[in-house]
């Protein structure tokens, strides 16, 4: 498990109020809160920190490379468009990986090795952004200029997972099925409907489709690569061979009589050899475009990829209460797995009952409550952890309360009616 | 403390009657009497708090509790108590009826939840075949929210199922 703190920074001031500031970075990780309170700054900042973290252990980048020339802000933060959030000295930034610690303090980074690199694995970072649309929205985005580097990013990853993609899949909305049509690089929408079948380019289609289904591709993509490379990866991970690859990184990169573009092609070609090991999925607005339904049915696609390995992560941002409600289905729903597998029940109850629990939420989507935390961020540039009852996430969340505050505020309507009529 | 039978029939002033049962396929529970106990009503849809849906016309009957029965605390104050139940054929269901803007959920929630441990302490669990708990209110009708982990804590606390609506369906 990872940790983030984050002060002064955006619109966020002092941050997490417990634990001396640390976020904790769980299986599943929420942020809520309003417009410009910082859900995205600490997404992207958890992203940042996490792909230096991985490009320090695999020797793809030093220490020093990072922490001189102020690389930190104005290179990788610059790449989230994070840039202009620092705000000079006051800005305090700490995130405590398995692998390393980086500190940003008085406008300077440090990096410090953190002693436990055994227990560290190796993760596919994603950063799926919220404007992940507007890539399906047109046909070539190959030849767009001027995307942000996190957007291109993810066109890449998308690009090569419509590419990979052997058969299409059936899409867990809209009794849909995605293809893709390699040789014109088209990728089509393929569905029923009373009035028949219909066969759709993903730039024709509904907004919900052209948010869900990039979405939906690489993280499918990614977790199941993963999944298929584990057992090969763990072996070629292990001991001796990190140590191998460690010191021939250090050869290349003292190597002074090769130019920096071949040390770069020779870091590459050698950090393939440190296979990803998991995947860490940070999703921007999973809800965007889409009916509640169709909210839930993408959340449980996104809980069942981040169950495929073990040490998967999931993070999201969100405003919709309905994606905190459909991880409180799944973290009941893991409670009673959980409850039949350690419970004498005879076995043709335990049968049904999972039947009744995968008619709710499937199995593959479940998650344990201490494996979630859900922030909320408010106004203040304050961050704090969402109670919860037995695991699950406490209805005095942001999104509920304002959904009772429609109540409230129709209630004050009803009450003015009354004054100006009743008597 | 004394033991309270809550099904007598009779409020504890000795004369004003507790209980009322019909088998109307629509009825409503109102409170609109200050000082006095919730009550059933066949007649006034607009007074009601609660609607019940008796599809299966069952014989219903509606026990008064709040201003009717009295429990003490310890300190001689008044407990705080739900308006009522209704039963049939050995189906219990509490009921809270409220007509308040703002901070009716806890307050609810909270009298109910005094309200069931104390009926069970003088009727046996047992004899009900199944126990809900009804909170009603009737401004606040229109918008849904989640209630997941107050209706969990509810039923640890109380073993019964916490609904918060206006409208009581029988099965």
């Amino acid at each position: 498990m990872s940790q983030l703190k984050i002060q002064h920074f955006g619109p966020i001031e002092l941050g997490f109020n417990e634990n001396d500031g640390f976020m904790d970075f769980r299986k599943v990780t929420v942020l809520i809160g309003n417009q410009g309170t910082g859900k995205s700054s600490v997404a992207k900042l958890f992203a940042t920190m996490s792909w230096l973290e991985k490009a320090l252990f695999q020797g793809r980048l030093k220490p020093t490379y990072v922490t001189r020339y102020n690389r930190f802000v104005k290179e990788f933060c610059a790449y989230q468009n994070l840039k202009s959030y620092f705000r000079g000295d006051d800005t305090v930034i700490e995130y405590r990986g398995k692998a390393y610690t980086l500190i940003f303090e008085n406008n300077r980074l440090s990096i410090e090795e953190t002693g436990g690199p055994k227990a560290y694995r190796v993760p596919q970072i994603m950063y799926v952004p919220a404007e992940r649309n507007f890539l399906s929205a047109v046909d070539n985005p190959d030849k767009l200029k001027g995307l942000p580097q996190s957007l291109s990013a993810f066109w890449n990853e998308l690009s090569r997972s419509q590419q990979e993609i052997t058969d299409g899949f059936d899409l867990p909305v809209g009794n849909a099925r995605f293809e893709f049509d390699k040789s014109n690089k088209i990728p089509w929408i393929v569905g029923q409907k009373s009035g028949g079948k219909y066969r759709l380019r993903l730039s024709e289609a509904s907004s919900g489709f052209q948010s869900f289904v990039p979405l939906l591709l690489v993280s499918r993509n990614l977790a199941q690569s993963i999944y298929k490379e584990r057992d090969a990866s763990r072996s070629a991970l292990s001991g001796e061979e990190r140590k191998k690859i460690r010191s021939e990184v250090d050869k290349i990169l003292s190597n002074e009589k090769i130019s920096s573009e071949v040390k770069q092609t020779a870091l590459e070609t050698l950090s393939a050899r440190f296979k990803n090991e998991v995947f860490l999925n940070i999703v921007e607005e999973p809800e965007q475009n889409l009916f509640p339904q169709s909210q839930r049915a993408i959340l449980f696609q996104l809980l069942d990829f981040v169950n495929t390995t073990a040490e998967n992560e999931l993070v999201l941002t969100t405003h919709s209460p309905y994606v905190i409600n459909h991880l409180t289905l799944a973290i009941k729903g893991r409670e009673i797995l959980d409850r039949l597998a350690s419970a004498s029940v005879p076995q043709s109850v335990g049968i049904l009952a999972r039947q009744k629990l995968q008619a709710v939420v499937a199995s593959t989507a479940t998650v344990a409550g201490k494996d979630t935390v859900v922030y909320e961020l408010d106004e203040k540039g304050t961050i704090s952890r969402l109670d919860t009852y037995k695991g699950l996430p406490s209805d005095d969340n942001y999104l509920n309360k304002e959904l009772e505050e429609a109540n409230n505020l129709f209630a004050d309507l009803l009450d003015l009616e009354n004054e100006l009529w009743r008597a | 403390m004394a033991s309270i039978d809550f099904l007598s029939g009779t409020c504890q002033d000795g004369t004003t009657p507790a209980q009322e049962t019909t088998a109307a396929v629509e009825f409503g529970l109102c409170d609109d009497v200050p000082k006095s106990p919730a009550y059933l009503d066949l007649h006034s849809p607009g007074k009601w708090v609660a609607c019940v849906r008796n599809a299966k016309a069952y014989a219903v009957t509606f026990t008064s509790i709040d201003n009717c029965i009295e429990v003490r605390r310890a300190n001689g104050e008044m407990e705080s108590r739900c308006d009522g139940l209704l039963t049939y054929d050995d189906h219990l269901i509490f009921v809270e009826l409220k007509e308040k803007n703002r901070s009716w959920l806890e307050e609810g929630i909270g009298q109910l939840a005094i309200t069931i441990p104390l009926f069970f302490a003088n009727h046996a669990r047992e004899s009900f075949v199944s126990q809900k708990a009804y909170l009603a209110n009737s401004r606040h009708l229109l918008f849904q929210f989640s209630r997941t982990s107050r209706t969990q804590k509810f039923q640890d606390d109380t073993g019964v199922l916490l609904f918060v609506e206006a409208e009581i369906v029988l099965p």
